[in-house]
C-alpha cells in the first residue's frame, strides 16, 4: 500500500514538474458545433425530459490559455408536465457571450468556461408548473463548466467535451446540464 | 466546415420560426361530473373557454373590409386556416365503478354560439327524434375503475367542426347534415333557408315545398369563421373528473400570449367575443 502510494506521488511529481509541449494547436478567430444532450436538474426535472440540441459557438483566442467568444444553442424537450397536455414538446433557444481559460497537458487540454446570455422559450407548456410565467417567454442565462479538449493532427482541428451548468432565473431559477461532444476549427495559423 | 456552419444556422432559424403553439387552462380548473344529483340523474359539467384574441388591428380591418367588399358579404376577423386548435384531456374515474365518459365539443365562431341543447330539430310531437348533435365528440369512453385516460380532440377535428359550426349557424345546415360530413376541405358552401318544422313537414318531409332551397351567394373559404370559444359538455356514467386544455397553434399573430391571464391582467388587449346564441 506504501509502494503504492510513494509510486502514485511520484508520478504526480513527474507530471507536475514536467514541461508540457508546446501546444500544436492554431490560435486565432475559431469555430465551434457541438451535439448536446440537456438535462434539467430538480425541481424543473419533473417537468422536463432531457432533450438533444445544437451549439454553435465562435470566438477569438486572445492568448493560447484564454479564449472568448458567443454562441448560440438550441435543444428540444418534452414537456412531462401533468396531464392534460401529455407528448407535447418545447424548444430551448439560449444566446449569450462567454470565456474559457484552458490548459494544456500534451495534446490535450482542460478548461473551465463561464458566461452570460439569454434564453427563450418557445412555448408556455410550463406554465401549468409555474416554471415559466405567462406572457413571459425570455430571461437571463448564466452558465458555466469544464472540459477538455484534443488537438487532432491537423492543428486546425480539435474535439472536445464538455460539461456545463446553466441557470435560468426568470423561469423560476430552472437549473439544467449540458453535456456536449463538439468539433472546433481555428482559422489562420497563429 | 462552412457548410457545416451555415446548414445549422438554417436549422436553428427554421425551429425558431415554427408555429409554436400556446397552452390555455380553463380557468375553473377541473370539472367533476357522473354523481347522482338526488333525482336519479348523473349530473353534467360544462366547461368553456374563450380564446384570447388581440383586438383587430387598423390594417386587419382594413384588409377585411376590402375582402368583404370584393367578395360582397361578410368576413369575420378569425377565419378557418388562422388557428390550429387542438383540445387535449384526461378523466379519471374517482368513486371506483368502471363506467363510460362522453364528451361533447361545442363552441362558438365571432358570429353565433352553437349549443345543441337549444336547438330542437324533432317534427312537433315525434317523441323518438334523436337529439341534435353536437359539433364532435359524443363517443362513449371506457374508463376503468380508478383510472385515468388521456384524449384529444385533434387539430383537424376542431377545424371540421368549426366549419360545421359555421355551415349550421350561417348556412342553416341540418346540424346532422354538417356534422355527419367531412367538410373541412370545401372551398365554399351554399346558404340554404331554415329547416322547415312545421307539423305537414314532419309528417311528410318528403314534401318538395319542406325541402331546404338554396338562398343567396355561396360563401367562400375565406369568410368561414373560426371557432374563437370551446364549449365542452362532460357526462360520464359514474363519478369522474375531467381536466382539459386548449392546444392553439397561431398563424396570425393574434393570440394573446397572456393565455386565459389576458382577460384578466391584459383586459385592453383581448377582445371579448359576445356571439348569440344560434336559433333555428
Amino acid at each position: 500500500m506504501v509502494r503504492l502510494g510513494v509510486g502514485v506521488a511520484c508520478v504526480l511529481a513527474w507530471m507536475l514538474c514536467a514541461t508540457a509541449d508546446a501546444r500544436p494547436a492554431s490560435t486565432g478567430f475559431f469555430a465551434e458545433g457541438g451535439l448536446d444532450a440537456v438535462t434539467f436538474l430538480p425541481s424543473a426535472k419533473r417537468d422536463a425530459a432531457t432533450g438533444p440540441g445544437l451549439t454553435i459557438r465562435v470566438g477569438r483566442d486572445l492568448f493560447s490559455w484564454l479564449s472568448i467568444g458567443g454562441y448560440v444553442a438550441a435543444s428540444t424537450h418534452e414537456a412531462t408536465v401533468p396531464p392534460p397536455p401529455t407528448g407535447q414538446y418545447f424548444q430551448l433557444y439560449r444566446a449569450g457571450g462567454d470565456g474559457r481559460v484552458s490548459v494544456p497537458v500534451g495534446p490535450a487540454s482542460l478548461f473551465v468556461e463561464g458566461g452570460f446570455g439569454a434564453s427563450m422559450i418557445s412555448s408556455n407548456v410550463l406554465d401549468q408548473v409555474m416554471i415559466t410565467k405567462p406572457g413571459k417567454h425570455f430571461s437571463a442565462t448564466i452558465h458555466g463548466g469544464l472540459g477538455g479538449e484534443y488537438q487532432l493532427e491537423n492543428r486546425h482541428y480539435a474535439v472536445g467535451l464538455a460539461l456545463d451548468g446553466f441557470i435560468e432565473p426568470e423561469f423560476s431559477s430552472m437549473k439544467a446540464i449540458e453535456a456536449r461532444l463538439f468539433l472546433r476549427y481555428t482559422y489562420g495559423g497563429g | 466546415m462552412r457548410g457545416w456552419i451555415y446548414s445549422a444556422v438554417w436549422v436553428c432559424c427554421f425551429a425558431a420560426c415554427a408555429n409554436d403553439p400556446i397552452y390555455l387552462a380553463p380557468a375553473g380548473g377541473s370539472l367533476e361530473a357522473g354523481q347522482d344529483d338526488g333525482t336519479g340523474t348523473a349530473v353534467v359539467a360544462k366547461a368553456s373557454l374563450l380564446l384570447p384574441i388581440k383586438p383587430e388591428t387598423a390594417s386587419d380591418m382594413a384588409a377585411r373590409m376590402k375582402e368583404a367588399a370584393t367578395l360582397g358579404m361578410m368576413v369575420p376577423y378569425v377565419k378557418v386556416g388562422d388557428l390550429d386548435i387542438e383540445i387535449e384531456y384526461t378523466i379519471k374515474e374517482l368513486d371506483g365503478n368502471a363506467g363510460q365518459a362522453f364528451i361533447d365539443l361545442n363552441g362558438a365562431n365571432e358570429y353565433f354560439v352553437y349549443d345543441p341543447s337549444m336547438l330542437n330539430y324533432a317534427p312537433p310531437g315525434d317523441d323518438e327524434a334523436p337529439p341534435t348533435p353536437p359539433l364532435a365528440g359524443n363517443i362513449p369512453i371506457d374508463i376503468p375503475a380508478h383510472g385515468v385516460v388521456d384524449g384529444v380532440f385533434r387539430e383537424d377535428q376542431v377545424e371540421e367542426a368549426s366549419v360545421d359550426l359555421d355551415e349550421v349557424t350561417q348556412g342553416n345546415w341540418n346540424p346532422y347534415q354538417a356534422t355527419l360530413n367531412i367538410n373541412r376541405n370545401e372551398a365554399s358552401f351554399q346558404p340554404v333557408t331554415p329547416v322547415n318544422l312545421t307539423a305537414m313537414c314532419g309528417a311528410n318531409p318528403a314534401d318538395p315545398a319542406c325541402q331546404q332551397m338554396p338562398m343567396g351567394p355561396e360563401i367562400p373559404r375565406k369568410a368561414f369563421a373560426e371557432m374563437i370559444r370551446i364549449d365542452l359538455v362532460f357526462h360520464p356514467s359514474s363519478h369522474m373528473e375531467l381536466e382539459f386544455n386548449v392546444r392553439v397553434r397561431d398563424h396570425r399573430g393574434i393570440v394573446n400570449d397572456m393565455g386565459e391571464q389576458a382577460f384578466m391582467s391584459d383586459p385592453n388587449n383581448v377582445v371579448m367575443f359576445m356571439p348569440p346564441y344560434y336559433a333555428n
